[in-house]
């Protein structure tokens, strides 16, 4: 049974019951709801909260480009000068907060240049020339800290605003409270090169929301989707199936009467016979233009380059197509098994891989929606879990650092070209307008038109929301 | 309650309400006061009527103070906005409130509103409340349903009521609510309907077409109940309801997080539970079990299998989430684990969200936070530790046979080894020379063997430091001067071993005399042969390989004595914190290790691999940095060690050392010191050499050394050795220098190999991850706000005050667990019963009588049938707490029996089915759809228990224990799939397999697109389409019409009418010309009959319960 979407938030109210077409007429063409409505368990337990804006929403698509490992904070968005005098000398602190004190390690400096661009004038280092190039189009946060330098935990709480596992992904809440725009596409997609952050697909999962609302994952090589492609390889073969089950099952719906779940099943399959074409359709990036093609780097020498920005290409049609949330992640080339960015060793050779990979793609996708109209309905993010710390044990190597790291944005209703919050002059700790990942999801969820406090879920005898009791809208980014 | 109310209150309907009255709050007007009541509030009023202020000593930031009024008397009635002062005030009749302004209409048409609807208030999530007011929970404990007692001494049937209304109890109260809304209950269900019900309910598989047709044919009165009866007794059933449980528990067999460790021996406690409802184990005793399975005084045996059913119950504690971090630097790491443990515990016994209390007093229900620490207190009081399952007498014949057999090796061996020492002055002398440069003698080159004067020349060549070594003072001796030389080094070793006895003593304080004091308060587990510390001279046969025994100890424990396939752990009393280090004097190989494990982090980082036969010193450094944290250390075999397999590249082990079945280890004896450094060899082995005065030359200092030799294998032979005899053949056999081969003699050679062959026959050890009790126990402070690095007062570790009625705690030596689990397992508790009968319910009919099975809180929702739900909770006791006699009495009602074809006017005005107006349809779950689909294909494989089969996997990621598993999970049932943390298995997830994170009573039932094209196209559905359509070519089903029957009946459980007849033939011709099969020989088409399999497999009836 479904709640009616508008009475949800008080803790013990009795859901209104609805009837299937209710809902469906209440969903519009909304993939999420459509599903949603079909759940048939009676979901006493978990109530279903409001799937309603609160807000004007300044964006409809979130692309979320996830930097797993641990992207450093001082070697892309944040420089620092007095590392570079500071290169080589003893660090006589405390490594982590709680940690026991350190010996022998030493400031490490940016083996990276640092330069201003665009008008904005915002510092980018020579790691990333093409999003340099665009700096005017975001909005980088300097000031980011995070619970945990441990990557399981600081990749689910980046990704469900809890250190353990069992709790909705960012992506699965926005299907949730929105629906994806198109029935034949899921309204949540990874998009991934085979690897899995740290956490696991439980940072991608629904948690306890209804399944619907966790990630497909897509891959970027190979066959892309789980079960999508037609295991009848004659299509006639598969319509015959199709068409005789359509007359066996309106039979059976017949035979108990009605029942909105069954009859909801059965629609299942018109739109998962229609998903077989549309899904392949979709990522199918022959139809682009060459000059697009080249735009992302699909001409690459680099494999790895070659399939991220695949992923970034296929990123634009997803969401032009409909589907709220994507996320990209990194191929694991230079991590090993803790993330691509976790450069505890060979800090230059695998930030420079992982930005070459990585930087055409994601510049090309915010130059391609800007001249496509769409940035100013697409919020793309750029996080990672935590940053990198200023020192190491040895030169050319930086271990995780929560008290600081940076993320950027760019899309509707923010302050392009601007730079919000400061790290202290050795980027150890975020110190001006110090930002929680509550913060960010609060804002991601803002600019969706959705209010953090408001978006709850039942479940386990509360009103679960994504934030918990924490975040604030980051009101300093907004335009 | 009465029903009406009940139903009044699911249709959202405003309750009547008698002023004055505090009403139970309906939840739509709770809804309606927060969103349009509480603003206005805050808003307007507060400021001047709030905790600040108080104009006309009034306040409007509590229902009670509205009730109370000011000083112009109280400011609402409940029931009245006419007279409500407060209402007048806004709508400015005499007073005019807010001050300076006017509500908008629509503002004081709310607050009228809400006062005519009763001024319902949730005044106990009051968000700035940080303590719920005083009475509070007197109020709910006195006035919410679930926490009053159970009538047990009333009559569970109302017989007046049963004559009117029906035969059966669950007709009755069924039958009264549909009579109230207007309802009947539908017509009975055809028998064909309801075998196919009855077994999926009850086994999770579909029925056979041959028990169908019995079923069917069988008119006698007697049918139903047989039928039930024979489901009930198959071993089926306990699969089936054993996975229902375990959604509860949150089953998962990897640990998540990190390196997704193996949650070890998982399974064992999956197979206890399917035991456990096949056997009719009562409930209550398995609820002693998961509290407190360890602690029984009588636990339960299973003699057959040899398990310790009780101890495997305290499983349930042990399957969350767990990572490998010390929980010290970051302290939530560890309260998250326990939070975890309390969530489950409180939701699954007792429908309560205890861990809602973790950071404040729960908003809802009567549960203070100190309720939460004194649970969180009886937890982290018992150790989280590797058990053993196995009962005590498991492997008993064999272990009695080697025992048999060791003397004999023992006296075979020595007899050999003293006919060697004669020789042992010329070895000793011939090496020396040969040592020295001087020629051989030339009978020494015919009569002795090469390699062992080798062994003896490399003893003297390296000159090992040290005052212990044995030939020590003969290196010292070597000169002219032996006399003087002598005297000088029995001065120096007289006084140095003063000088180390006397620093030994000052500086080492024993930790437990292993040796000779029981264990010394060190606590062992496992199979091994740890009922006691082994004398000296205790030694190991060796298992393969040519050598006979692997060594000889001195006094200790020693868990290879009989076999390194038994497995044990022993484990240190909490370790006190006034010495910097501990140190241990071990043994141990194959993989056997040492383990810290500081607050219950039990998958700690702070572990080493033994790998020495002789014995040796670990100084292992205390946690003197953390003064109140428990702190122990840990010998352990590889079975009984949490962290193997560990993740790759941790130890530097094959594969084959981790699949081996052996793993050892030793412990003579253990101390605590603050010296950077262990205690010293006290020398007294060599007090021997310097009794006598000197020798008169080397030849004699020889033959000394020979005859102590002698000497302790005469009493090693008689088992009288001491820890010095021992000393001297742990030598000898440490350095080649007595022959150590296993077919040195035929006897040897007879009397090892059976030895060996017997040892071969002990099975793995039956380890798991369970709890242990210690030690005394000890309390935990209240974490305020859920902070563990600001503790506050500590409160009395125990259960919670709802049920006991105290605050002060279990008395018990202990956690408590036992005292805690009586409390729970007891029907004078108002839930367990109530919260069991729920979720039996729930099952057979697909949704609970309280839908919230987790929460039978102020939160969760209201029971449909509240009378109904006492009485089946009051029975349930009174049958002895039988799960199997509860399911057959809901079975045996009209109400389940009745068809599922909805009634007309049911569908208009219960279109959710609340009443049960008809039986509910529902999609069966991932688990039974799996299943389903290898019994329709003749697959399935019905071997039960043992290791979980992986879940196939597109990519498989073995670092993380993700590995590949069968396609077809071999034929298993899916509840022998194992349960991964970060990936389960694909298929099962599609279909709402529960993320094994927190209790889940209630699964979802989602409908998505991704289940169409699981069933379309997942290589598993395809898979088992082929193997149905070989089975059914290889049948020889003469016609198409006669296959299809065939089909349907194994699928559906009947038979096909005539225009699915018609409709199906049609199909089968139709894929037959597309896959261009020969018309003729359609029948032999195994392309066609898979795709027509493929198609059933796809149909709805086929995956719904109906």
């Amino acid at each position: 049974m479904s709640h009616h979407p508008s009475e949800s938030q008080c803790p013990g109210c009795a859901p209104r019951s609805l009837s299937r077409r209710d809902v469906l007429k209440y969903a519009s063409n909304g993939f999420g709801l459509m599903a949603l409505s079909a759940l048939m368990s009676d979901k006493g337990y978990a109530g279903l909260a409001a799937p309603t804006l609160h807000f004007k929403p300044k964006v409809k698509n979130v692309i979320f480009c996830f930097m797993p490992g641990g992207a450093s904070h001082v070697d892309t968005f944040d420089p620092k000068p007095k590392l570079t005098e500071l290169d080589g000398k003893p660090f006589d602190g405390f490594y982590q907060v709680g940690a026991k004190k350190e010996i022998n390690r030493k400031w490490v400096k940016s083996p990276w240049e640092f330069k201003q661009h665009g008008q904005s004038g915002i510092w980018v280092s020579d790691l990333f020339p093409n999003v340099a190039g665009c700096v005017d189009d975001i909005t980088v946060i300097r000031s980011m800290v995070s619970g945990f330098p441990l990557h399981p935990r600081a990749n689910l709480l980046m990704h469900t605003g809890r250190n353990t596992g069992g709790f909705p992904s960012l992506g699965s809440w926005v299907n949730y409270a929105l629906g994806s725009e198109n029935k034949n596409l899921p309204g949540y997609v990874l998009l991934h090169a085979g690897a899995v952050p740290p956490g696991g697909l439980e940072n991608f999962s629904n948690g306890f929301l209804p399944a619907t609302y966790q990630a497909t994952p897509m891959q970027a090589d190979g066959k892309p989707v789980v079960n999508i492609e037609p295991a009848d390889k004659d299509p006639q073969i598969q319509r015959a199936k199709l068409d005789v089950l359509l007359q066996e099952d309106r039979r059976f719906l017949q035979s108990i009467r009605r029942n909105d779940a069954v009859e909801s099943a059965i629609e299942n399959y018109e739109m998962a016979y229609k998903m077989q074409s549309v899904v392949p359709d979709v990522l199918n990036l022959d139809k682009e233009s060459e000059a697009t093609k080249k735009l992302y780097g699909l001409d690459a020498a680099d494999k790895n380059k070659r399939l991220y920005s695949t992923q970034c290409l296929r990123a634009r049609r997803l969401i032009e197509s409909g589907v709220r949330f994507v996320e990209i992640t990194c191929p694991e080339v230079y991590g090993g098994n803790n993330g691509t960015w976790d450069q505890h060793t060979e800090l230059k050779k695998g930030h420079e891989g992982n930005a070459l990979i990585t930087d055409q793609g994601i510049a090309a996708l915010l130059k391609d929606l800007k001249s496509r109209g769409l940035l100013q309905e697409t919020l793309i993010v750029w996080a990672t879990e935590f940053g990198r710390t200023p020192h190491g044990p040895k030169p050319d190597c930086r271990d995780h650092h929560e008290t600081a790291f940076t993320v950027w944005m760019a899309g509707g209703g923010l302050k392009s070209g601007t730079v919000y919050g400061a790290t202290d002059d050795v980027g150890m700790r975020s110190v001006e307008n110090v930002t929680e990942v509550f913060d960010l999801h609060a804002t991601i969820l803002q600019l969706l038109g959705l209010d953090h406090k408001k978006l709850t879920y039942r479940f386990g005898g509360r009103d679960v929301s994504l934030t918990d009791v924490h975040g604030n809208v980051i009101k300093g980014i907004l335009a | 309650m009465p029903i009406l109310v009940t139903l009044s209150t699911l249709l959202a309907m405003a309750l009547p309400v008698v002023a004055g009255e505090d009403p139970k709050p309906d939840p739509s007007s709770l809804e309606f006061f927060e969103k349009q009541v509480r603003p206005l509030l805050v808003k307007q009023c507060i400021s001047c009527h709030g905790e600040a202020q108080q104009f006309s000593s009034l306040r409007v930031d509590s229902r009670e103070a509205l009730l109370k009024g000011g000083n112009r008397g109280p400011a609402i009635i409940p029931g009245d906005a006419n007279l409500s002062l407060f209402a007048k005030a806004v709508r400015h009749e005499g007073l005019k409130m807010p001050m300076g302004s006017k509500l908008a209409p629509e503002e004081i048409a709310a607050i009228e509103k809400w006062i005519n609807l009763g001024a319902p208030w949730p005044s106990a999530t009051a968000a700035s409340v940080a303590a719920p007011a005083a009475g509070f929970y007197e109020k709910i404990k006195k006035e919410h349903w679930a926490f009053q007692p159970l009538a047990m001494n009333r009559p569970p049937l109302d017989k007046a009521a049963l004559q009117e209304g029906g035969t059966h109890v669950v007709d009755h109260h069924i039958r009264a609510a549909l009579k109230q809304a207007g309802l009947k209950s539908a017509e009975p269900a055809d028998r064909q309907t309801l075998i196919r019900r009855l077994s999926l309910v009850l086994t999770g598989l579909p029925p056979t077409p041959l028990e169908v047709d019995l079923f069917v044919r069988d008119a006698s009165p007697g049918a139903y109940p047989r039928l039930v009866d024979r489901l009930l007794a198959s071993p089926q059933f306990g699969e089936r309801w054993a996975r229902h449980w375990m959604d509860v528990m949150r089953f998962a067999e990897t640990f998540g997080n990190d390196w997704n460790y193996e949650i070890k021996g998982a399974w064992l406690y999956r197979d206890y539970l399917i035991r456990a409802f096949n056997q009719e184990v009562p409930y209550d005793q398995l609820v002693r079990e998961h509290l407190a399975g360890d602690l029984l005084p009588k636990p339960r045996l299973n003699t057959q299998e040899g398990i310790n059913e009780s101890v495997i119950g305290t499983s349930f504690v042990r399957l969350g989430e767990l990572g490998h971090d010390d929980c010290i630097r970051f302290r939530q790491i560890r309260t998250d684990v326990v939070d975890n443990q309390i969530d489950t515990l409180g939701k699954a016994f007792q429908g309560l969200t205890v861990a809602c209390a973790r950071c404040h007093d729960h908003k809802l229900d009567p549960i203070p936070t100190s309720d939460y620490y004194a649970l969180y207190g009886a937890l982290t009081s018992s150790r989280m530790v590797m058990r053993n399952a196995d009962t005590p007498d498991v492997h008993a014949a064999p272990k009695q046979r080697l025992r048999e057999l060791k003397p004999l090796i023992r006296s075979e061996l020595a007899k050999q080894w003293l006919q060697e020492t004669t020789l042992m002055p010329r070895y000793l002398m011939a090496a020396h020379r040969a040592w020295k440069g001087l020629p051989p003698k030339p009978q020494d080159l015919t009569e002795l063997s090469l390699d062992r004067i080798q062994s003896w020349l490399a003893l003297l060549e390296k000159q090992r430091p040290g005052m212990e070594e044995p030939l020590y003072p003969w290196i010292q001796s070597s000169g002219s001067e032996l006399a003087q030389e002598w005297a000088r080094l029995q001065s120096r070793y007289a006084e140095e071993t003063r000088d180390r006895v006397a620093n030994n003593r000052e500086k080492f304080r024993p930790f437990g005399d292993l040796a000779r004091d029981g264990f010394g308060g060190w606590h062992a587990d496992g199979n091994a042969s740890l009922d006691g510390p082994s004398p000296s001279g205790e030694f190991a046969v060796s298992n393969t390989g040519p050598a006979a025994v692997t060594g000889v100890f001195p006094a200790g424990i020693y868990t290879h004595v009989l076999s390194e396939r038994l497995d044990a752990a022993l484990r240190s009393p909490l370790v006190p914190k006034d010495k910097k280090f501990l140190s241990l004097q071990v043994v141990g190989g194959r993989m056997g290790a040492w383990r810290t494990i500081l607050d219950n982090c039990m998958l700690s980082e702070d572990y080493q691999l033994l790998d020495s036969d002789s014995p040796h010193w670990l100084k292992i450094p205390n946690r003197v940095d953390q003064p109140t944290l428990p702190f122990y250390v840990e010998l352990v075999t590889k079975g009984s060690n949490p962290r193997i397999p560990d993740r790759p590249g941790r130890l530097k082990v094959t594969q084959a050392q981790i699949d081996s079945p052996y793993s050892y280890f030793g412990i003579a004896r253990a101390f605590l010191h603050d010296a950077d450094e262990s205690p010293q060899d006290e020398l007294s082995h060599l007090a021997p050499l310097f009794a006598g005065g000197a020798p008169a030359n080397l030849d004699d200092l020889a033959k000394r050394y020979a005859s102590i030799v002698r000497r302790s294998l005469d009493r090693w032979v008689l088992d009288q050795s001491t820890d010095e005899d021992a000393r001297w053949i742990g030598w000898l056999l440490e350095n080649g220098l007595i022959t150590n081969l296993f077919n040195q003699t035929p006897r040897l050679q007879e009397l090892i190999e059976e030895y060996r062959l017997v040892e071969s026959s002990i099975a793995a050890p039956q380890t798991f991850n369970g709890l242990a009790d210690l030690e005394a126990g000890y309390d935990f402070p209240v974490l305020p706000a859920g902070d563990a690095e600001h503790p506050g007062k500590i409160v009395p570790r125990g259960f919670l005050e709802l049920i006991t009625g105290t605050q002060e705690g279990v008395k018990a030596f202990g956690s408590g667990r036992l005292e805690i689990a009586d409390l729970i397992a007891s029907p004078s508790n108002p839930l367990t019963a109530r919260v069991m009968a729920n979720r039996i319910w729930l099952h057979v009919f697909g949704r609970g009588i309280v839908p919230t099975a987790d929460n039978f809180g102020v939160y969760g929702e209201q029971p449909s049938h509240p009378e109904l739900l006492d009485a089946l909770a009051v029975q349930f006791v009174r049958d002895g707490w039988s799960v199997k006699k509860q399911i057959r009495f809901l079975l045996m009602s009209q109400t389940f029996q009745q068809s599922s074809q909805a009634p007309p006017e049911a569908l208009a005005s219960d279109s959710q089915n609340r009443l049960l107006s008809y039986y509910p349809v529902r999609r069966l779950e991932g688990e039974s759809i799996r299943d389903a689909i290898l019994a329709v294909s003749g697959r399935l494989d019905r071997t039960m228990y043992g290791p979980s089969i992986q879940p196939y996997r597109e990519e498989p990621k073995d670092y993380r224990k993700l590995h590949q598993g069968p396609l077809d999970g071999n034929g298993r049932r899916s509840i022998y799939i194992k349960v991964t943390r970060h990936e389960g298995s694909r298929f099962l997830d599609t279909f709402d397999f529960p993320n094994p994170t927190v209790a889940r009573g209630n699964r979802d039932t989602t409908n998505v697109p991704a289940q169409a094209l699981a069933l379309l196209n997942d290589p598993f559905v395809l898979d088992q389409a082929g193997v149905w359509a070989d089975n059914l070519i290889k049948a020889q089903a003469p016609t198409v019409e006669s296959r299809l029957d065939s089909m349907f009946r194994t699928a559906l459980g009947r038979l096909p009418d005539d225009a699915e007849h018609a409709r199906f033939a049609e199909l089968a011709k139709e894929l037959a010309s597309l896959h261009k099969a020969d018309s003729e020989k359609i029948l032999e088409s195994r392309e066609v009959w898979k795709d027509m399999a493929h198609a059933i497999f796809n149909l709805k009836e086929f995956i719904y319960l109906h």
